[in-house]
């Protein structure tokens, strides 16, 4: 087994909402999704996993955050967002209120079996940095993506990715 | 100078060096970019009383086992 980049891109000057990886090779057992998401002004920035452009309810999605900036053991605490039905989407955290304009997140999407046309097993594995009080703020989780073969991977942001964001995708061969 | 925002579609099939392309957003997709950014709020702010409900509760359930005699550290190592 190896892994294999397939492609690095780091967002220039003015951001981005959204970046695309299109015509995947259908070449590899899995797929790695590394990004470091830097932050646009004050607000929330939930970002959404799509494939294949799909917007339809064909992704499952189940998280659990811990979010700052609160100092354990007084008042941390996880949250856990069971997934009640299927969504339009995989939720993925690049960037929080409570981090300083700036900061990055840095994330981890794992693919498993992404030629298949059989439900996809998707996990994430996500951090936060923040200048501002040294807390970590993680959102974990696992999705299930349920809409075929995925030649396409798209990472939305609400609000812009801006300049240094940087986004690798991997592909994990079998030989 | 456009402020339509844009996205970057990096199309794996062209050879290295032409593969990256910024492209604006069609209108579906700023709409809904708009609702994503309304239910990120929502979210943020049911996360925020979430959290500080939960801390309040944690809190109060702490100074009822001080006030029963056990001392803070006490207290703190059975929430644990």
């Amino acid at each position: 087994m190896s892994i294999q980049l397939v492609q690095h891109i780091t967002v220039g000057s003015g951001g981005v909402a959204s970046v695309t990886f299109s015509a995947i090779p259908q070449t590899g057992t899995g797929l790695i999704l590394q990004y470091s998401a830097r932050k646009d002004g004050s607000a929330q920035n939930y970002g959404r996993l799509r494939f294949n452009s799909d917007t339809s309810n064909n992704y499952i999605d189940f998280s659990i955050q811990a979010l700052g900036p609160f100092a354990y053991p007084s008042n941390y605490y996880p949250t856990i967002d069971f997934p009640g039905a299927a969504t339009s989407s995989i939720r993925l955290l690049l960037g929080l209120s409570s981090q300083a304009a700036g900061c990055f997140s840095n994330g981890t999407v794992e693919v498993f079996n992404y030629t298949s046309t059989a439900d996809k097993s998707v996990n994430k594995n996500i951090a936060t940095e923040s200048n501002e009080n040294n807390t970590p703020n993680m959102e974990m989780g696992h999705g299930i993506y349920t809409g075929g073969a995925i030649t396409s991977l798209t990472v939305v942001g609400v609000n812009d990715l801006i300049e240094h964001s940087t986004f690798s995708l991997y592909q994990i061969m079998a030989d | 100078m456009s402020t339509t925002p844009v996205k970057v579609v990096v199309d794996l099939s062209k050879p290295k060096g032409q593969r990256e392309s910024i492209i604006e957003l069609t209108k579906a997709e700023i709409k809904e970019r708009t609702a994503m950014a309304a239910e990120a709020e929502t979210q943020r702010i049911a996360d925020e009383a979430a959290q500080a409900e939960a801390a309040a509760t944690r809190q109060a359930g702490l100074d009822k086992l001080i006030a029963l005699g056990l001392t803070e550290a006490e207290a703190l190592a059975l929430t644990r």
